[in-house]
């Protein structure tokens, strides 16, 4: 009996074909210009310029963050410009894909037109922004603990937001060994030496105008780092985008998540122009040691 | 008081008892052989051109305005009889119909009135009638007849993947098809993540599927109703039937407790291949089986009292230390409907029939799984615990009323996570909140027939309500047929139907799984409503007993509910916050030529269909398809007998592809910490992309091998995806022949041959 079941699958499995598998024919990707900027209080405003690239290139599925894949989106021919309170700046080129302006540009409750002319593409993208209100971190009071080697770090902060107005927020603690020049607050992102140690996105609703508190504990930090605490007040489309890039980004919300296209407040493009200008606190653990 | 009084002369005056000049002949029409009640059979009277056929209990009413009439009483697959009735002799008479010497599908022409004939001739439209004895010759995947797979032959019904038992009907949701056995709703009714319907034909008597034209009967779901009867039981004498397959085997066993008094069938269904592998050396601990038990006993002429069950349920039992020593992971589920249905069927007076059923369902999940120390159990259900009562009232031969109301209990308990050890870090223990849900519903419908019987109309109301925490919702629901009668063999047909709905499906994740849990609206989740209307025409063939129908249909569908983008599902019980409410449309033609009589009978059905949604907040607030938005669907379903001993079953189909939402590029964004760049993923428009069209051939040979005064033995030899063409059902990324890469889609299953032996005694 156990023989004729034998046969029986065998002939089952040999004669249950397996059949070609049909072609999808999608469009052919057009590429983008992808926008990204950051300012960095005091000093500087930057704005990345990068390009989309289909998913099914070489680099698609197998290479994507490799570094050969990155420098060649890079874009090194464009005009960029923005349009402010402060009249019409063009921004200079850092290094390819990095473009940033040194003038003064804080103006908050003012709105900031970016617009970006890419002569390889032969593509102009542009983007507003409004620069929400600073709002200051009322208190920040981290604490060191250094037991049997490990060095961890119990920080409490809180802000009071602003009432009558719908905010939303950034929070972000990031850490850079001392050596690294992690001392000198306006170098402390340059370079890339800094590690992100706690972020979160904030919205006030339901408690508009209260104020918020957080504790949490930063593991991963040595007494020879020194901290960066930035609040930083955000429009809601960037809060979005924000939120978007939270939700995704990990195997198994690429595997469980409904598929997610991150807000873009760029005509034309991808990406993100934002504006907000943080509150910022430094501190250097070598000073907290008691 | 004034006002009650009012209403209380209003329906003593429409329930007019003091008719004259009438003759009412009234019953139920059974098997001779069997006493097995025939549903839908047609009772009709020649010479005046007036007739019935019998509810979804077996009785029927016939007003004639004649002391004395001959009526002739027709049921597929039985030997046409008459009987001449007198008002002195209406008591005595026994509508009973012997079985034709030829079996079903291949009785002569001409002799029997066939389901879709009287489909044609009523007001009902968008309807379906399917015996499931008809359908046994019908190929399909594995051998194992499946009558879920054959609705999805009909037009207007899409399937979801390949091989599943996922209905989208009218371009509506999978959630929106109350399946309804024995008056007992089921929730899941897909056995092995779907690719088997958890209903044995053996247990199966009939069922029908409302895509439109709802009686006002029928509600709690937008898109579909299919209304599923169990067999009822020989009354007379002792058989059986079943069948060896190659993934399960099947018997069923029915007979009289007391002879023509009350009768029992039960039906048993398990797979075996997890014994199968065992006894070959190999392991696959997975079964799944199902259970089905009805009893009846006819308390005297006018009460009969019928209590149906189903059980069914889908085991996996993973023990690692059953193949390696020593091993510490298991893993395993339970995953399973239980229905239970207690009806009372009485005739108070032969013009007013009563049925009274108490319903129970129960559907439940339970998963879980132990690594080392860590443990996780995850489980959830749904209990529906309901009552309802219809009437059906013939006033005289122009009115007929039909009346009723229902309530429904819904009681949902959602994921119940408990978990020990490390993976209690990010996955807590909670037992969460059970909810308590009240669905209810009054309804009447009154059909109007015209003298001449040139015009009908079917007009009925349901007012429908469910109470959840802190909010009650309602509304009526408005319900009109009409069919208009062009010439003795053609027809026109309208219909109007305002559908809601009070409980959606949540899927636990993207990707569909039986684990997908059922939830009540809630005071921020509102109901789903539809407004739908549909046009048609009929014809039938007297002489080819061939119906042709075109239909026409627009459906606007309210407060749909879908994800947000990027929403994280996976066992995340605040699934409330990741809804979003929209709304749908869908429109299209369906045409369909049916024989159901005749040497070669079978149908060929088309669908020419859209669906859209339209959500504020999902692509951009573009309208985009659905997901099983098909273009054309077409279906070949074809029963020929080749000889006296051999039977050909075929069925092609046709279908556009479903929609999905590829990748298209990437772009890469400073990360968090401002030391390296994030990949951010580039999708397209959702649901934009068609997969590609398919098409399958499936076919079976039947052999009857043996057959004696008490035995009749068939083989099966099927064949399913006869040329081995891809239907696809996934999307895969593989490299392409410039370096790159290219989306494909694969098929999930490819020719699979397949032999059963069916018999009965």
């Amino acid at each position: 009996m156990k023989n004729i079941l034998n046969i029986l699958f065998a002939f089952i499995l040999l004669s249950s074909c397996q059949p070609k598998p049909l072609d999808v024919k999608l469009d052919d990707y057009e590429q983008e210009i992808v926008i990204s900027s950051q300012i960095i209080p005091n000093y500087l405003m930057m704005v990345g310029l990068t390009k989309s690239f289909t998913v099914l290139s070489s680099a698609g599925y197998d290479g994507g963050g490799n570094s050969e894949v990155f420098d060649e989106l890079l874009i090194d021919s464009a005009l960029v410009t923005i349009e402010s309170a402060f009249g019409i700046d063009t921004l200079f080129k850092i290094s390819s894909g990095l473009y940033a302006s040194l003038n003064k540009l804080d103006n908050p409750g003012g709105s900031y037109h970016l617009t970006v002319k890419d002569y390889d593409l032969g593509e102009t993208v542009t983007a507003m922004s409004y620069m929400q209100e600073n709002v200051p971190l009322d208190t920040v009071m981290p604490s060191l603990n250094i037991a049997e080697g490990d060095t961890t770090v119990d920080m409490y902060l809180s802000f009071t937001d602003p009432s009558n107005q719908t905010n939303f927020y950034v929070l972000s603690v990031y850490s850079r060994n001392s050596n690294n020049g992690g001392l000198d607050v306006n170098t402390f992102f340059v370079n890339g030496s800094n590690n992100i140690e706690y972020q979160e996105i904030i919205e006030d609703k339901n408690k508009n105008g209260e104020i918020f508190e957080r504790s949490f504990n930063l593991k991963s930090v040595s007494i020879q780092d020194s901290l960066v605490v930035l609040l930083s007040n955000i429009s809601e489309g960037y809060y979005n985008f924000l939120e978007a890039r939270e939700r995704s980004g990990n195997l198994l919300s690429d595997i469980t998540n409904e598929p997610v296209n991150y807000p873009s407040n760029v005509n034309n493009g991808l990406g993100y122009f934002n504006t907000h200008y943080p509150s910022i606190r430094f501190f250097d653990l070598n000073t907290l040691i008691e | 008081m004034q006002n009650l009084k009012k209403l209380f002369f209003f329906i003593l005056t429409i329930f007019n008892f003091s008719i004259s000049a009438q003759l009412f002949i009234s019953g139920t029409v059974t098997d001779e052989s069997s006493g097995e009640q025939l549903l839908f059979a047609s009772v009709f009277n020649q010479e005046l051109g007036i007739g019935t056929v019998t509810n979804e209990y077996g009785f029927f009413t016939l007003s004639v305005p004649l002391d004395t009439v001959e009526i002739s009483i027709n049921y597929l697959g039985y030997e046409p009889k008459s009987f001449l009735a007198h008002k002195n002799n209406l008591d005595s008479l026994k509508f009973t119909l012997k079985k034709s010497a030829n079996d079903v599908g291949v009785v002569k022409i001409n002799v029997s009135r066939t389901p879709q004939e009287e489909i044609h001739k009523s007001t009902q439209m968008s309807a379906i009638k399917i015996p499931v004895k008809d359908i046994k010759y019908i190929p399909s995947l594995g051998g194992e007849t499946d009558v879920i797979k054959v609705v999805q032959l009909m037009p207007g019904v899409q399937k979801g993947g390949e091989g599943g038992t996922g209905m989208y009907v009218r371009g509506g949701d999978v959630d929106q098809n109350l399946v309804l056995l024995d008056e007992a709703p089921v929730y899941n009714i897909g056995h092995l993540f779907g690719f088997f319907s958890v209903f044995n034909p053996d247990a199966i008597k009939d069922m029908t599927l409302y895509k439109g034209g709802f009686p006002s009967k029928y509600g709690g779901r937008l898109s579909s109703i299919l209304d599923i009867r169990m067999n009822d039981g020989n009354v007379k004498e002792f058989h059986g039937r079943g069948g060896v397959g190659l993934l399960s085997s099947r018997l069923m066993l029915e007979g009289p407790i007391k002879k023509d008094r009350g009768s029992f069938m039960i039906a048993g269904r398990r797979t075996y291949i997890d014994q199968i592998f065992k006894w070959i050396g190999s392991f696959l601990p997975y079964y799944f089986y199902d259970l089905n038990a009805k009893f009846n006993y006819k308390i005297n002429d006018n009460n009969r009292i019928y209590l149906s069950s189903y059980v069914g349920n889908d085991l996996l039992s993973f023990n690692q230390s059953e193949v390696k020593e020593n091993a510490l992971f298991n893993f395993g589920f339970t995953l399973g409907n239980i229905t239970g249905t207690a009806r009372w069927n009485q005739i108070i007076h032969d013009r007013l029939f009563a049925n009274y059923s108490l319903v129970y369902t129960n559907f439940d999940y339970n998963i879980s799984s132990k690594f080392d120390a860590n443990s996780l159990y995850i489980s959830s259900a749904i209990n529906d615990y309901g009552g309802k009562a219809d009437w059906e009232f013939v006033k005289n031969r122009n009115h007929r009323f039909k009346y009723g109301g229902l309530g429904i209990y819904h009681q949902f308990r959602p994921n119940i996570v408990n978990t020990q050890g490390e993976v209690s870090d990010f996955l807590e223990t909670d037992r969460g909140d059970i909810l308590g849900t009240l669905e209810s519903g009054a309804y009447m419908q009154h059909i109007y027939r015209t003298d001449s019987t040139k015009w009908e109309l079917r007009s009925g109301v349901r007012f429908s309500a469910a109470k959840v925490k802190e909010k009650n919702y309602g509304g009526v629901e408005p319900r009109i047929s009409t069919k208009y009668k062009l010439d003795s063999n053609s027809n026109i047909k309208f219909s109007y139907s305002l559908m809601r709905q009070y409980i959606h499906l949540v899927s636990s994740s993207n990707v569909a799984l039986p684990t997908d849990l059922w939830y009540p609206v809630t005071s921020s989740v509102k109901p789903q409503t539809s407004h739908q209307v549909a046009g048609g025409y009929s014809y039938f063939f007297q002489k080819l007993k061939t119906n042709i129908t075109v239909e026409a249909y627009y459906k606007h569908m309210r407060n749909l509910t879908e994800y947000k983008e990027g929403a994280n599902l996976l066992l995340n019980d605040d699934f409330e916050s990741e809804l979003l409410q929209g709304d749908g449309a869908s429109y299209g033609l369906e045409f369909l030529v049916k024989r159901d009589q005749g040497r070669w009978n079978g149908w060929i059905g088309y669908t020419l269909s859209w669906s859209q949604r339209f959500f504020d907040d999902l692509n951009g607030g573009d309208p985009f398809w659905a997901k099983y938005d098909r273009r054309h669907s077409l279906s070949v379903v074809q029963n020929l007998k080749l000889s006296k001993k051999w039977h050909l079953g075929a069925v092609w189909v046709y279908s556009s592809g479903s929609r999905f939402t590829p990748q298209t590029g990437l772009y890469a964004i400073p990360n968090a910490s401002l030391t390296g760049v994030d990949w951010i993923p580039v999708y397209s428009k959702r649901n934009s992309v068609s997969m590609s069209p398919s098409h399958r051939l499936d076919i079976n040979f039947v052999w009857q091998s043996k057959e004696t005064k008490i035995f009749r033995g068939e083989w099966h030899f099927g064949a399913y995806n006869f040329y081995n063409r891809a239907t696809p059902w996934r999307i895969e990324v593989q490299p392409d022949d410039n370096g790159g890469f290219k989306y494909v889609q694969p098929g999930l299953f490819g020719f699979i041959p397949s032999i059963a032996y069916n018999f009965e005694f």
